[in-house]
């Protein structure tokens, strides 16, 4: 009837051409909807044993996501994540299911909730690494007055911090480095002197000499950052003031002059900055090999004059990669930079000898990714420094996995995009500071890190209740929904309307404070037009399993984690017998058995207390208290997946 | 899998009580003293597409770039600007970021987005190109892309 009134309307003058004008318009006019273009997901994350395990909350805009995490700082910070390694990291890794709600909000809307929330995340990005540069300023001073006066007291044990020199440890061990203020290498690389006298064509022949005196002149008037106090020091709106700290500056000076020293002295690669694959060179490779080579030794050359402040990290980069291609041209077999952090983690045999399965999927997806690598790295026309750092990171990842054949320790975690292999700092060239001005800067530093730290904690400091990854998320929504507001008067009552106009409502994150009940208010206040619940990886699995297999027997076999062909024990994962996510009516008593098993794996720890430190025992105390719940049909134990493929999660069929 | 929830029916009290007690480790927790200041290693060797990365990494750089022009502190130095691209173009495996057109496209989007206009803008990207004409024809690319 009502599309029947729009046509006859449309239509009742033949000469007008403007029906679809009049339709849509019309449309607009009486379904307010139309206008709500874009839509943004809230995530409810269910509990689990672990960390968050009251459930966590999260909020979606396209690709990227937002969630603050507790660190053991004791404050809270927000955090923006890729969408894909989110769900991976939560409904694959940590097997839990996610509640999605869509929220259909205007264009404007969501523009300005999501770029408030990407600066929000900037700003304290920024705001958190100020702490970083305050331990390094003030374990570089420390060292400084040691030096000056040989007095350990102004070593202060509370700083661990060293300070490291990125890509130096890929030409240099510590040892090496405070030798070759004395004593040049021995060995020298032609190749680097062939690139040195690039160098020198360009630039002239004492260019490298009087850049690295210019630098010495430059780290010896060094004098220390002057740290703002301006009151106050942080702002919840504001990007805060991006500092070149006092440390930095000397690091990247120190950076260049090493560079520097690789060129002059010819210095070869250190034999465990890189490894030969067994990957032969195809012919193509070897022609995007040769381009990607010439392509960097003009990065190399730009770069030893450029005016980044931290051109000597490039630098060192450049000239290692150089070698490396050079080495594989000369081979005709891949030859990468070692690409892990140094504080990577590890994983020993036992840890993973009851994962083979998962660990042997990881490999085969790992020979896929740098197959793929590989291939994307032969379309020249689009040749990158990115596209050979996925290659260098794909070959990594897959030759560390690799070790698992010959039953050796690997290192799981902590492949960088970039090589870091990083050296402490050398004392080569020091700035020439008194003492006074040494202990004045420390004073200086202390009355600027004591406001920095009391603001943070004013800011950011989590509590259970009053400020957790739920109440912020809430709390950011109506900074976000204020934005557009000149007034400063009656702001609550204007974020009402605002909140109200644009998402439906409002949450208060007073109370609100608690994953699943904020959800059901998400549910009862804001236009959701949808809900989804994304299944976690045992939910996944069960469905495929109940669709090839007798239903019936599938569930009595998957319910305990003795059966189940699903889970293999997780150490991770205190001990527990029944998996409480599916029968609602059994939980209790398979809550019960679990409550059970924590006490019995208490009482073992109690036991075994002085052989494992306490780790049994605490696992035991972990798990009771994880099943206490599950009597009340509450699920809490899901167990956990570490060794699952990110290739598995992104090629899932839901 | 798509689950259907009935999300409409209220919860009570109980159940709010009982996750009170087990919310005794609270929000995700990250124990990583490094991660507070961004760790960049990452669990996942990403097979993404190499477009699809090339993408972000100048959204990322049009991001800062858009909160470092916003910020408008006069103690904000344009040396710490550039570490701020470092890190994002480590992150995204580029050594040479300040001869990556990519960059300076990404620096050109995020002008756009701080509604940057006119001298100021004209200043800035002078500025952020070193007087670099190839650069400051990039970052104009960048601004005009974006809408």
């Amino acid at each position: 009837m009502f599309l029947k009134g729009l046509r006859a309307l449309a239509y009742s003058n033949s000469r007008f051409t403007l029906q679809p004008f009049f339709i849509v318009l019309i449309c607009i006019t009486l379904c307010p909807c139309a206008v709500l273009a874009a839509s943004f997901e809230y995530l409810y994350i269910e509990a689990s044993e672990g960390n968050s395990s009251g459930g966590h909350s999260a909020i979606e805009f396209n690709d990227e996501i937002y969630h603050f995490q507790h660190h053991d700082s004791g404050l809270i910070r927000l955090l923006k994540e890729d969408k894909q390694e989110f769900h991976f990291q939560y409904r694959f890794l940590q097997n839990r299911r996610i509640h999605s709600s869509h929220i259909d909000v205007s264009n404007q809307t969501f523009t300005q909730l999501r770029d408030y929330f990407k600066l929000q995340s900037l700003a304290q990005k920024q705001q958190f690494n100020q702490i970083n540069q305050l331990d390094k300023d003030r374990f570089l001073l420390q060292r400084l007055l040691y030096k000056a006066r040989q007095d350990e007291t102004f070593l202060d044990s509370k700083t661990p911090t060293d300070i490291q020199l990125k890509g130096v440890g890929l030409f240099y061990t510590q040892q090496q480095l405070g030798n070759q203020a004395k004593n040049p290498s021995s060995q020298s690389s032609p190749l680097i002197e062939v690139l040195r006298k690039k160098i020198e064509q360009r630039y002239g022949y004492d260019y490298l000499n009087s850049r690295s005196q210019h630098i010495t002149n430059r780290i010896k008037a060094l004098t220390p950052t002057h740290w703002p106090i301006e009151t106050p020091l942080l702002s919840t709106n504001n990007f805060p003031a991006v500092i070149n700290s006092f440390t930095d500056t000397y690091s990247d000076y120190l950076s260049g002059l090493i560079a520097i020293k690789v060129l002059m002295n010819e210095q070869t690669l250190r034999p465990d900055a890189y490894f030969v694959s067994p990957e032969l060179i195809t012919t193509k490779e070897r022609l995007a090999l040769g381009k990607l080579k010439n392509q960097l030794t003009v990065s190399l050359v730009k770069s030893v004059n450029s005016k980044r402040p931290d051109w000597g990290y490039a630098a060192l980069i450049n000239l290692a990669r150089i070698i490396v291609l050079d080495h594989s041209l000369q081979l005709s077999r891949w030859v990468f930079l070692d690409d892990f952090a140094q504080d990577s983690e590890w994983i020993s045999v036992d840890q993973y000898d009851h994962h083979t399965n998962q660990i042997l999927t990881q490999i085969n997806d790992a020979k896929t990714n740098l197959t793929q690598t590989r291939n994307a790295l032969l379309n020249l026309d689009d040749l990158t420094e990115a596209s050979y750092s996925n290659v260098e990171m794909a070959a990594n990842r897959y030759f560390e996995l690799l070790k698992v054949h010959e039953h050796k320790s690997i290192r799981y975690i902590g492949e960088k995009a970039l090589p870091t292999k990083s050296t402490p700092l050398p004392d080569w060239v020091i700035p020439e500071l008194s003492q006074q001005q040494l202990i004045s800067a420390l004073s200086e530093l202390d009355t600027y890190q004591n406001k920095l730290i009391a603001e943070l904690s004013n800011h950011y400091s989590y509590d259970l209740i009053t400020r957790n990854c739920v109440t912020e998320l809430f709390r950011t929504i109506d900074q976000a929904m204020l934005q557009q507001a000149k007034i400063q008067r009656n702001q609550d009552e204007l974020l009402i309307k605002e909140s109200e106009n644009r998402l439906g409502g409002i949450i208060s994150a007073e109370y609100n404070f608690i994953p699943f009940i904020s959800f059901q208010s998400v549910q009862e206040n804001y236009k959701v037009t949808t809900n989804e619940l994304l299944g976690s990886y045992r939910d996944q699995q069960l469905v495929k399993l109940y669709t090839k297999n007798n239903e019936f027997i599938v569930s009595l076999r998957e319910a305990t984690t003795f059966t189940s062909s699903i889970y293999d024990y997780n150490p991770d994962d205190a001990f527990f017998i029944f998996f409480t996510d599916g029968n609602l009516a059994l939980r209790p008593v398979f809550g019960l058995f679990n409550t059970a098993a924590g006490l019995g794996q208490s009482l073992l720890g109690f036991l075994s207390w002085p052989f494992d430190a306490g780790k049994n025992l605490k696992s035991g105390a972990t798990g009771v208290l994880m099943s206490l719940p599950e009597l009340l049909f509450f699920n809490m134990r899901k167990g956990s997946y570490k060794y699952l493929s990110y290739h598995q999660f992104l090629y899932h069929k839901e | 899998m798509r689950l259907s929830v009935d999300y409409s029916k209220p919860f009570n009290l109980f159940c709010a009580l009982l996750t009170i007690s087990i919310t005794i480790n609270g929000c995700s927790f990250s124990d990583s003293s490094e991660s507070i200041s961004d760790s960049t290693s990452s669990i996942v060797s990403s097979p993404s597409s190499l477009s699809g990365k090339s993408k972000k990494y100048q959204n990322d750089i049009a991001d800062y770039t858009t909160a470092y022009v916003k910020s408008s502190q006069s103690s904000a130095s344009y040396d710490s600007f550039q570490k701020g691209l470092s890190d994002i173009a480590e992150n995204a495996g580029v050594t040479n970021w300040d001869q990556d057109s990519s960059t300076y496209r990404g620096i050109g989007k995020g002008l756009k987005k701080a509604n940057v206009e006119g001298v100021a803008y004209d200043t800035y990207k002078k500025n952020f190109a070193g007087g670099d004409a190839k650069k400051m024809d990039d970052i104009q690319e960048g601004y005009d892309s974006e809408k």
